[in-house]
């Protein structure tokens, strides 16, 4: 005969033969706040940390001899620039994250800031080999590897999230025009701007 | 620089917590501090039903910490809305998460009837949201959109937050609940006298089923990667918020109503012991006649009715609702690998069962493709680092295109590439899948009624006819992988007079 049980079932020799055991394991810890490395940029020397500050930042990785993606990217985030206007700067950091480590000179990033007349508030950057693989790494993208033909294979996302909000989110650049992208940048950081102002333009 | 590793729970005891089974969320009684706009009488005095937003601790199981999540009224998954046809109903929802909050998700959110037929304004536009502290009413009219045709009417549906680049994280949270659907023949009622009601199992006999897989913490809070772009795969499963409950169940019938809110997982449902089960309802409503079957294919966003009888089973006997898909990521998954039981049933009484299941359950014209007016190509691809639509991301200033109300309109859904699966989501209106990979007959016969969710595998398409009535507006429509979605694989349709 049948006794019913309140609590927690015995298990069947049948359930039994299903489970399976778990192993223990240890997951990268999913991105919080961007991994603070040293930067030079065409503006001086700092680090992620302090550069974001309390802002929202746009994340490009990208190097100044690139001949694919990275001139379209660069294009966006210019414009993208100018519909951020005086939130630039003050809300909204923007930060171009060289990955070319082992050839870029200051004197390059000077210059790429010069020719793309980068405002305030846009930081056009170097760092060691060490640290871009590690920010890669907490971004999930494989690391540097320079080609035979002096390519770089990069990413086309660009990464925007704000440290204080501990929020990141990524988008195809292809996929972003510089008023969706100033918006969602703006949606992501500013957690009391209403919906009216979430207009088509801005 | 190091980057920290973060010790996740990998194991934990199968089937030590009973199936909790979601409250129905009962008419908002009393003075209401703000009166409803005169738009929500619309279709009568509405009932009101109230959905608070708001941070909560949730235990998914004994040997874990408790877990804060954003819930509805305090409870993941939140209560469960009862519709019935022909009683409209308001759900004022109230935003009271903490404005503070940092981390995934946001706390800006928007809700979505998922399934049901109502106003696009009232739909879950994605940037129709609301801040901390805001309120907001939707009003479902609970009518059919053609009348007397009750094929339209659903089963069941979902509610759950939409907000633009975050309904991952915001879902992932805990914002999703349950809807039953009833009218005057699915009726709630196994023992209604009406000579036209179903009698389909009711009550305690009727349970909803929320699946979703989840990674957490060693210290109870959630895991998520906020860059993960192919839609995260816990390996923690969870039914109704706990990991691997039991569920002690009468040997008699049960309409169990299964729907997988996962991120991107997608499950093969079956019974340890091989029995079948009887496929009664999809997304859109009843079909036509139940449906037996051994396996059942759900993919997010997916739901379907079934119905168990624990009446063939002798008192004692166990059985494990099972799934065994093995996924890597959540683009697809890898194949038939590792029996993961997700909840066990154990009969251990009996009970009278007055229920029955009609052969007969729904009457579903066949699809009439004379009226077409329209023939689309929506094809789903990765292109430039993206998931898109017709090589288009999202933009919620432009459509992918425009259609009139009240027409017909044959659309071919697309997958290219064999690396991943989409399951398609249309909002407001619903459709009839007409063709898989050119052939009529190779739809199977549970996914002959109306749908709304759609898995379309890698390297396949499908052929849906889709419907518009007369709501005009923006309707949506996505991949339901919540990773792909959030990566702008979505779309509108500017629905036009």
């Amino acid at each position: 005969m049948y006794v019913r049980n309140f609590g927690p079932p015995s298990l069947s020799p049948d359930i039994q033969r299903l489970l399976v055991p778990g192993k223990s394991e240890d997951r990268q810890q999913p991105i919080s706040q961007l991994v603070d490395i040293p930067l030079v940029t065409h503006k001086g020397r700092t680090t992620t940390a302090k550069l974001i500050g309390n802002r929202a930042v746009i994340l490009q990785l990208f190097y100044t001899r690139c001949d694919g993606t990275c001139q379209g990217t660069t294009a966006l985030l210019s414009e993208t620039s100018k519909v951020l206007g005086k939130r630039l700067g003050k809300d909204v950091a923007i930060l171009s994250v060289s990955l070319d480590s082992t050839r870029e000179t200051v004197g390059d990033i000077k210059n790429y800031a010069r020719i793309h007349n980068v405002p305030d508030g846009w930081y056009i950057a170097a760092v060691s080999p060490s640290d871009a693989n590690t920010l890669l790494k907490q971004l999930r993208l494989p690391e540097v590897k320079l080609g035979g033909d002096g390519r770089i294979k990069h990413t086309e996302m660009i990464y925007y999230g704000t440290n204080a909000g501990k929020r990141w989110k990524m988008v195809a650049s292809k996929a972003a025009t510089p008023n969706l992208l100033a918006k969602m940048v703006m949606f992501t950081h500013n957690t009391t701007m209403p919906a009216e102002a979430f207009t088509p333009d801005l | 620089m190091f980057l920290k590793k973060k010790r996740t729970v990998n194991a934990v005891r199968p089937f030590v917590e009973p199936l909790p089974i979601p409250q129905r969320l009962a008419p908002s009684q009393g003075i209401l501090s703000q009166p409803l706009e005169a738009r929500m009488y619309s279709f009568g005095q509405p009932n009101l039903v109230v959905l608070e937003e708001k941070e909560a601790l949730h235990q998914f199981h004994p040997d874990i910490p408790p877990t804060l999540m954003w819930t509805y009224n305090g409870t993941f998954p939140g209560p469960t809305i009862v519709h019935r046809c022909g009683q409209s109903t308001v759900i004022r929802r109230i935003n009271n998460l903490n404005p503070n909050y940092t981390g995934f998700g946001i706390v800006k959110t928007v809700i979505h009837h998922h399934g049901g037929w109502q106003a696009p304004v009232d739909d879950g536009w994605p940037t129709d949201y609301i801040l901390p502290g805001q309120q907001r009413d939707y009003l479902i009219p609970n009518i059919l959109p053609e009348a007397n045709d009750r094929s339209w009417w659903g089963s069941s549906l979902w509610y759950h937050d939409h907000v633009a680049d975050h309904t991952a994280g915001n879902v992932y949270n805990g914002l999703a609940g349950f809807v039953q659907q009833f009218d005057a023949f699915d009726s709630d009622n196994e023992n209604d006298p009406s000579p036209t009601a179903l009698r389909l199992p009711s009550g305690q006999y009727d349970v909803p089923l929320v699946f979703a897989d989840y990674i957490l913490n060693t210290d109870g809070s959630l895991y998520f990667d906020q860059l993960e772009d192919k839609g995260q795969v816990g390996n923690l499963f969870t039914v109704n918020g706990k990991i691997q409950p039991y569920f002690n169940v009468a040997a008699r019938k049960y309409r169990f109503r299964l729907l997988v809110a996962s991120q991107g997982r997608h499950y093969d449902f079956h019974l340890s012991n091989g029995a079948p089960f009887q496929v009664i309802a999809s997304d859109g409503g009843l079909l036509e006649a139940p449906v037996t079957m051994r396996r059942l294919y759900m993919v997010p966003g997916e739901r379907y009715d079934i119905i168990i009888d624990f009446s063939q089973f002798p008192l004692g006997t166990q059985i494990a609702l099972m799934d065994d898909l093995f996924h890597t990521d959540g683009n697809k998954p890898e194949g038939i690998r590792v029996p993961q039981p997700q909840l066990l049933f154990v009969v251990d009484r009996n009970a009278p069962d007055p229920s029955q299941v009609p052969a007969r359950l729904n009457v579903i014209a066949p699809p009439d493709t004379s009226r077409v007016v329209a023939t689309r190509r929506i094809e789903f691809d990765r292109r430039n680092g993206g998931w898109q639509i017709n090589r288009r991301f999202w933009n919620p200033t432009r459509p992918l295109f425009t259609a009139k109300a009240n027409t017909t309109e044959r659309w071919n859904l697309i997958v290219n590439s064999g690396g991943w699966h989409h399951p398609f989501h249309i909002h407001v209106d619903n459709v009839r899948i007409l063709s898989r990979n050119g052939r009529a007959a190779a739809v199977p016969l549970h996914e002959r009624g109306r749908k709304d969710v759609i898995n379309v595998p890698g390297g396949s398409q499908a052929q849906v006819l889709m419907k518009f009535h007369s709501y005009t507006g923006r309707y949506i429509l996505h991949c339901h992988n919540l990773g792909h979605e959030d990566l702008y694989m979505m779309g509108w349709i500017d629905v036009r007079p």
